[in-house]
């Protein structure tokens, strides 16, 4: 159980991260 | 003076004098070495054949955003491989017959080393089997510095870009980083700490009667070579509990200067490879100038505090010896200090939590800084590239001039990811720390807590901050007496590496992309200013200040400065 939460809360971070990046790209793509 | 504190403050001036005159020496060798390799069109037969089985075409460019997602690809590949490596290592081979680790460390662990941290909250000797140390962490201590030079390097390509928006192949540069640069160097630094009698064993250990007349046993392992990466790197996740302290890693006063070269060397060369890729070299020693004086008034505020006694057991001792090595004493553990804080390394060879108040709250301060003096392999240069392009926007609008950098207009857009860039560890060493100290669990896991406004209370708070300082920052150090195995501690310190990491690179690549997208303009008129020289780093440096100063004057006033003063 506590590899299933540990393993979710690295996909949910780097998710996030991936989530930024689009977010960046879409503010500031000229 | 005492003669003990002259021989001491000698014993540093000659210290400092040696690596000093090594780095001048290596300066424009490796810094020209490092441009080649990352412009070099022509492939090395190994480099080749790992792109053939990576299925990478090595002349392909990657746009920013096609950069930042390798760069988080290859990260969480990265956790969850040492993730499962540790969990499963009790039926691998070469664990030593140790057991899986748990998974709030095995979490906490697989962040920290892929995210150039190693910040370690367990026992390396006890909890870490040679398997998971080789092909785990050693692993990670190459490609998380490589990481880092990659994305300095990216930067740099957008400054010079001119306009084809490319910032070059991610795994290019990540292969290049390690097999061209870091492991040359970590075969050479192993070699000098072999001749030094570092241990280099497979075995597991081996068994002696101490002095005392009882047997013990003694963990032996691959230190010499791991020790070399840790280093060159600035990732400091050690084979053993001691770190730099360890005889066996670190044995002698000439191994640990040649430690201290090992941590300065890439990044400092660096600024030499900045100013030879933008054919300016005024504008990588001016960078070098901002580094050298930010770490020397460092420096300076740690020696002398630890230089004079104070405190009950400084006092009786007659010198600040509490927590040191007396291989190295007060000088080389200072120096070792500054270094390793200064940069993203995080190895220690003496107990920072014993340091004085001054001496610990200037380490501290050190990584508060933003880790640019120098930094660590490539994150200290883009680091302080990304404050510089902040300070080149402030100075335009103080005098007037047009903010060029290097000939790229520094408009909305860019300042935008340039400040969320530098305001991300702040907001996670801040809340981090807010949130632990409010939490009423975490006083459980202190060993220095008591009334508000009391000594040890104080201390505690210290102890807090600096653990989310160096987690946010990547440094991976810490102060002792707080116990970080909680579950809240594992977790949220996993987080602020997690995002102190990647958060940054995605901005800084962002600025990047941004910047090669324009064509530059002529940047040397009258109407721009200019960004090299005595001025510009003079602003360079106050900006560093000044944005570190206005944002943890509070917190550092409720820690190290009330310890100071109290």
């Amino acid at each position: 159980m506590a590899d299933v939460a540990y393993l979710g809360a690295i996909v949910v971070g780097f998710a996030l991260c991936v989530v930024a990046i689009r977010a960046v790209a879409r503010r500031v793509t000229p | 003076m005492s003669s003990t504190l002259a021989a001491s403050n000698l014993s540093a001036a000659l210290q400092l004098l040696l690596v000093v005159f090594i780095l001048a020496a290596a300066y424009v060798p490796l810094g020209d070495y490092m441009a080649h390799v990352f412009t070099s069109t022509r492939d090395l037969r190994v480099e080749r054949l790992l792109y053939r089985v990576g299925r990478v075409d090595p002349k392909r460019g990657q746009t920013w955003v096609g950069y930042a997602v390798a760069v988080v690809a290859f990260s969480v590949v990265s956790v969850v491989f040492l993730y499962a490596l540790q969990r499963l290592q009790q039926w691998l081979p070469m664990s030593g017959g140790r057991p899986s680790v748990n998974p709030a460390t095995a979490f906490n662990t697989a962040v920290s080393f892929v995210t150039n941290t190693n910040w370690q909250s367990y026992s390396p000797e006890a909890v870490m089997g040679n398997l998971a140390q080789m092909a785990g962490l050693a692993v990670q201590n190459f490609v998380s510095a490589a990481v880092g030079l990659a994305v300095a390097i990216a930067l740099i390509r957008g400054i010079t870009s001119r306009g084809d928006k490319q910032l070059g192949n991610f795994w290019v540069d990540l292969v290049r980083g390690c097999l061209r640069i870091l492991l040359p160097l970590a075969i050479i630094v192993a070699g000098i700490l072999l001749t030094q009698g570092a241990i280099q064993s497979f075995k597991s250990g081996f068994d002696f009667t101490g002095l005392d007349g009882v047997a013990h046993r003694s963990v032996v392992g691959p230190f010499a070579s791991q020790e070399a990466i840790k280093l060159l790197g600035t990732n400091g996740g050690g084979t053993l509990s001691a770190n730099s302290a360890h005889p066996f890693s670190n044995p002698t006063p000439l191994s640990n200067v040649v430690s201290i070269l090992a941590i300065l060397i890439i990044p400092v060369a660096l600024t030499r490879t900045y100013g030879t890729l933008v054919r300016d070299q005024r504008q990588g020693l001016t960078l070098l100038g901002v580094m050298t004086a930010l770490f020397g008034v460092i420096l300076t505020i740690a020696w002398s505090a630890e230089s004079h006694a104070s405190g009950i057991a400084g006092s009786a001792a007659g010198g600040m010896l509490e927590g040191k090595e007396q291989r190295f004493g007060v000088a080389g553990s200072v120096l070792f200090g500054v270094a390793t804080t200064g940069t993203s390394t995080g190895a220690v060879n003496s107990a920072h939590d014993s340091y004085s108040p001054a001496g610990g709250g200037a380490l501290l301060w050190n990584m508060l800084l933003g880790e640019v003096a120098p930094g660590g392999v490539g994150t200290g240069l883009y680091g302080l590239l990304v404050l510089a392009v902040i300070a080149v926007f402030v100075g335009g609008l103080l005098v007037g001039r047009t903010p060029l950098f290097l000939g790229k207009h520094i408009g909305q857009r860019e300042i935008t990811v340039a400040v969320l860039s530098v305001l991300v560890m702040p907001a996670l060493v801040l809340t981090g720390t807010a949130i632990s100290v409010l939490l009423g669990s975490t006083t459980d896991f202190q060993g220095n807590s008591g009334d508000p406004g009391s000594p040890s209370a104080i201390h505690g708070f210290s102890e807090v901050l600096y653990a989310f300082a160096s987690a946010s920052n990547n440094n991976g150090s810490a102060f002792g007496g707080l116990t970080v195995t909680s579950d809240w501690f594992q977790t949220s310190l996993g987080f602020a590496m997690m995002f102190g990491r990647l958060l940054p690179i995605i901005c800084t690549l962002a600025l990047a992309g941004l910047l090669a997208a324009q064509h530059p303009k002529e940047s040397t008129s009258s109407a721009t200013l200019p960004t090299h020289g005595a001025l510009y780093g003079g602003l360079l440096t106050g900006t560093v200040v000044l944005v570190a100063g206005l944002t943890f004057f509070p917190a550092m006033a409720l820690g190290p400065i009330a310890e100071a003063l109290a």
